[in-house]
């Protein structure tokens, strides 16, 4: 009798082993490893992906990175053959990535049941994940910068340079308010200075993106503008930190990942956000583009799996959202974007706005290096005086267009 | 009093006498053995982690790699384009000079104010170790740490050091409020000050390390034969501190040369890349353009600067008592 | 005679007691310095951000409105929220008291060889070990990552440990050492028969004490401080130092200024109060040898 009791918790035991282990093992197939960048707060991505693993039986591995180390940690990791199964990867990395065949072209998935329709995303950001026509990635997110202006300081912003340059003139106290963050060159002021040369009517390469072209007026105006307000702006106020925050600057170039940290810690401050102004009132309020997106490695074990995972952090209006507020940046699907929180907010509807004449980054595989080292050194330059505009652009163009020559 | 006293430094070692324990392992041979024996772990961790890294990286220097396609290789043509390309690689040449700048700057002040304070810790007065702990918590606080201090003290508005030069009076006709890092004229030099001041609770340390085996009886019977504080200084202490000096000339150029933290964390190599260090500018080329090879020929372009620097110093700076 | 004589030592006595006064001044203003920008680190650490920004410097938080003294903990409330710092310190401690311990022992074997024991080819290997200081650590960064992954500690705290379980810079500072302390005491006991091993752990190795104290704090605070290894050989969350923790924090910007500030009192407060607790120890070493040598 005893016996007999002990067998049947026994075989109970040994069924209820086996089935647990069945369980890991199946779990264990599927496990989709995820870098992404460290957050301010982790739980609004932990709780997607939980409930990712409860809808699909996948399980997602997340390490989150912090944003200064991640590219070195993502080539270290692709050079060694540690590479995850997906992660985020800044726009103008990915035609690298995806030439060097580091990353999975993903038109398969798109067709069939658990494709995707890609007109629902913005075309400018999906754009970045087209290399060649193909493919390489999802968005994820996207942002762009506008003006960010100090309401005590100025009332009305400046909608033309000239209306710009005058209010500097007025502000403007020596040591004391400084008209505007002049971006300091370098590879920072590189990033802005697009938004300025399409503002006079240019650009910074050719339509077909064989040769750059910021040398030509539009350009030079453009760094002339920065060189002007450079005089109403003294470097002693805008190096200070903060500086904006604390109501010495009347404006500045930025994007709206700095709305939630302006509002929480610098209740104090009174500020507005408008379109970058323009040349001449014909021209256009132009800004340039940025982001993330979600790419899928080559080495993935299991990219059916990656995919389901990219698919399901940016295809669904609740998902984007999330997306884009762990980023501090906007949505990518069209639908996520008429949300309220984006409709109602007086300065991200600004920021909507002006990501309408946003400029995408020249899909240049060395425009990174370009960026840095070749128009960010022209800029320092020119404003630490050492050249006039002209000559200065002029020269950064040729080894500009050296390096795109040196690509192919 | 001199030769008697030069005599004295002239310790030399004495060869053992033989004991014969082991008829096959004579003394010769087993001390060989001992030498071997000692130094063997650091062989093994040598090769593994020093050679080995530094063979591959040799390769790699020869080639053009990003690190995610295989290395392709090209010869010396790394190397060429560095040193005479300068439309493709502008900053080579110009960021030598920065680090060079740094050095001049920091090395002299890096050298002197430790051996002047160190020389005042090492006398028997209150308060020393007080002061001596005080001295060293620069070296034991991280980097990162260090970097948010120096960025808020030197902020252009808010901070100390501006706040203190506006209010002061004599010195704020001299010295007008100024962004110390933003500046091209300031940045380099602000760097290097920063650097001496981490670096010299550990230099003040290693010279008291040197100063206190110096044995007492030199200076007593200096002081027995009438010397002065300087002819002591002069005649005892610094050919005693030789080794040590040695160690910090060396130690400490190597350091410079390779000065990257603060610039990386602070400056980025700005404004107008007057904060550009070597080390910095070949961390770019790493892992910011992706160029492995060619931050791989800078690498060896430096070893070939500092080994040059190197065999001078052990040349013309005697590293023993007793040279 | 016998006045002049007492005149001459009072102006003796008056010399040095303002020499004294003149090293006094001199190592204070010294300390102010050291240790001053830490002071005012700690102390805006207990300021609300607001707060930071005044021209008119207070080292107690004084609030912008009511002009009233306060000390505030929220910054320290918020670092804690945001980093877990329990772990971060258990894995910083474990990787950095290993490799303290463990580069004590054998870099001081291999400096005590190279500066005492005669064997052939000597000079020729610590040469040849020198030239490699001079390389960059930068580029042997990628080498190394892919030499860990061969080793199979990728993704460890093994992988933390070993590529920096040794230092030729350490064994360099040891060398030098052991040339400065006088070989005849060694040799007194070598004529009685000890042997090398013996010779150099009782009498050469607590002869360098100070110098192994040094060395020691340098080590640990090297390894604790170290950020770009543990980023790119560490995937694995659980298993992130104090300053891969800290890194994150200086990437969210300067609007959490105050709270990096905070961060950096925590990660560095140890530290200091790890290193007050050895000074005694030190200072006990350096007197130690100094009455030996």
């Amino acid at each position: 009798m005893k016996s007999c009791w002990m067998k049947v918790i026994l075989i109970g035991l040994l069924l209820l082993s086996f089935s647990i282990g069945q369980f890991i093992v199946a779990a264990d197939k599927a496990v989709v490893s995820l870098w992404v960048y460290e957050p301010d707060s982790r739980n609004p991505l932990n709780n997607m992906l939980a409930a990712f693993e409860k809808e699909t039986g996948y399980k997602v591995n997340i390490t989150y990175i912090p944003k200064d180390g991640f590219n070195t940690k993502i080539n270290t990791a692709v050079a060694t053959g540690q590479a995850p199964d997906v992660s985020y990867l800044d726009q103008p990395l990915v035609p690298r990535f995806a030439v060097d065949g580091v990353i999975l072209n993903l038109d398969p998935f798109t067709k069939g049941k658990n494709g995707i329709d890609k007109k629902k995303y913005y075309q400018g950001a999906l754009n970045t994940n087209m290399i060649g026509g193909k493919l390489y990635g999802l968005p994820l997110n996207q942002t762009c910068v506008a003006l960010y202006y100090n309401k005590d300081l100025v009332p009305n912003p400046p909608v033309t340079w000239d209306e710009w340059l005058d209010m500097a003139q007025k502000v403007y106290q020596k040591g004391k308010v400084a008209a505007m963050e002049v971006p300091p060159g370098g590879g920072w002021g590189a990033w802005l200075f697009p938004a300025f040369v399409a503002a006079a009517g240019g650009s910074m390469v050719n339509k077909n993106e064989s040769k750059v072209t910021f040398d030509e007026q539009p350009g030079i105006d453009a760094l002339k503008l920065w060189i002007e307000m450079r005089k109403y702006s003294n470097r002693e106020v805008t190096d200070s930190a903060n500086a904006f925050q604390n109501g010495f600057i009347a404006t500045k170039i930025s994007g709206p990942w700095e709305l939630k940290g302006f509002r929480d810690n610098f209740p104090d401050l009174k500020f507005g956000v408008a379109l970058i102004p323009k040349k001449g009132a014909k021209d256009p309020h132009a800004s340039n583009i940025g982001g993330e997106n979600l790419v899928v490695y080559k080495s993935s074990k299991n990219p059916q799996a990656a995919w389901t995972l990219i698919k399901y952090m940016t295809y669904s209006v609740k998902n984007a959202l999330v997306c884009a507020e762990v980023t501090g940046n906007f949505p990518v699907l069209l639908e996520a974007a008429k949300d309220d929180r984006y409709q109602k907010d007086e300065a991200l509807k600004v920021f909507l706005k002006q990501m309408e004449t946003a400029q995408a980054r020249p899909r240049i595989t060395s425009w990174l290096k370009i960026n840095d080292e070749v128009i960010g050194k022209a800029l320092d330059q020119a404003l630490a005086g050492q050249g006039a505009p002209e000559a200065v652009l002029k020269q950064a163009a040729q080894r500009a267009n050296l390096i795109i020559k040196m690509d192919k | 009093m001199e030769s008697s006293h030069l005599a004295y430094l002239n310790v030399k070692e004495i060869k053992p006498k033989k004991t014969g324990h082991n008829p096959l392992l004579n003394e010769k041979n087993r001390e060989k053995l001992t030498g071997y024996l000692f130094i063997a772990p650091l062989i093994i961790y040598f090769l593994v982690f020093q050679v080995a890294p530094i063979l591959m990286s040799l390769y790699y220097s020869l080639t053009v790699w990003d690190m995610r396609k295989s290395p392709v290789f090209v010869g010396i043509q790394n190397y060429a384009s560095l040193l005479f390309d300068n439309l493709m690689y502008p900053n080579f040449w110009p960021s030598l000079w920065v680090t060079f700048k740094f050095i001049l700057i920091a090395m002299p002040f890096s050298l002197i104010i430790p051996l002047l304070l160190a020389l005042i810790l090492n006398r028997k007065m209150k308060g020393q170790a007080f002061f001596r702990t005080a001295f060293y918590i620069p070296v034991v606080t991280p980097g990162v740490a260090v970097a948010a201090m120096w960025k808020w003290i030197l902020d252009s508005m808010f901070g100390l050091v501006n706040i203190f030069i506006k209010n002061t009076p004599l010195v704020n006709v001299v010295i007008k409020p100024h962004s110390w890092l933003g500046e091209v004229g300031t940045a380099l030099a602000t760097l290097a000050v920063m650097a001496v001041w981490g670096g010299l609770g550990y230099n003040i340390l290693i010279y008291l390390s040197g100063l206190k085996i110096i044995p007492g009886e030199l200076y007593e019977s200096a002081h027995v034969d009438g010397a002065s504080g300087f002819q002591k200084f002069r005649y005892i202490t610094l050919p005693m501190l030789k080794p040590t000096i040695f160690f910090l000339v060396i130690t400490g150029f190597i350091g410079h040369f390779q000065v990257f933290d603060q610039m990386y964390l602070l400056t980025k190599g700005g404004p107008n890349d007057s904060t550009l260090s070597y080390v910095l500018s070949l961390y770019n080329h790493a892992f910011t353009y992706y160029e492995m090879g060619i931050a791989c020929a800078m690498s060896y372009i430096l070893l070939l600067i500092i080994l040059i620097v190197t065999l001078l110093n052990f040349k013309f700076v005697p590293q023993k008592v007793d040279d | 005679m016998i006045l002049h004589k007492a005149g001459k030592e009072v102006t003796y006595m008056r010399q040095e007691s303002f020499k004294k006064i003149l090293l006094y001044a001199v190592l204070i203003l010294t300390t102010v310095v050291m240790i001053g920008p830490f002071i005012w680190l700690i102390f805006s650490s207990l300021k609300l951000q607001q707060d930071m920004y005044t021209i008119y410097p207070s080292l107690i938080a004084r609030d912008r409105a009511t002009g009233e003294l306060y000390i505030t903990f929220k910054n320290y409330l918020e670092a804690f929220q945001i980093l877990d710092f329990p772990n971060l310190f258990k894995n910083t401690l474990l990787v950095a008291i290993i490799n303290t311990l463990v580069n004590l022992f054998l870099n001081s074997m291999a400096g005590y060889a190279f500066a005492r024991i005669n064997f052939p080819g000597r000079e020729k290997i610590f040469k040849i070990m020198l030239i490699s200081l001079m390389v960059p650590g930068t580029v042997l960064l990628i080498p190394n990552v892919l030499i860990v992954k061969m080793l199979g500690i990728y993704n460890t705290r093994a992988g933390l440990i070993f590529p920096f379980v040794m230092s030729v810079y350490n064994v360099f500072m040891m060398r030098q050492f052991f040339f400065g302390i006088p070989a005849s005491l060694e040799e007194a006991a070598r004529i009685d028969g000890a042997g090398r091993f013996r010779t150099f752990f009782e009498i050469a190795l607590p002869l360098v004490k100070p110098a192994l104290v040094t060395l020691g704090i340098f080590t640990f605070l090297w390894n604790y401080n170290n950020f770009l290894w543990p980023l790119v050989v560490l995937t694995d969350q659980q298993k992130y130092t104090l300053s891969l923790g800290l890194g994150s924090l200086i990437t969210m910007g300067s609007s959490k200024y105050h709270i990096l500030v905070a961060s950096s009192v925590v990660v560095a407060l140890p530290l200091i109060v790890i290193y007050m607790m050895f000074q005694k120890y030190i200072t006990e070493g350096i007197i130690a040898g100094s009455i030996k040598g």
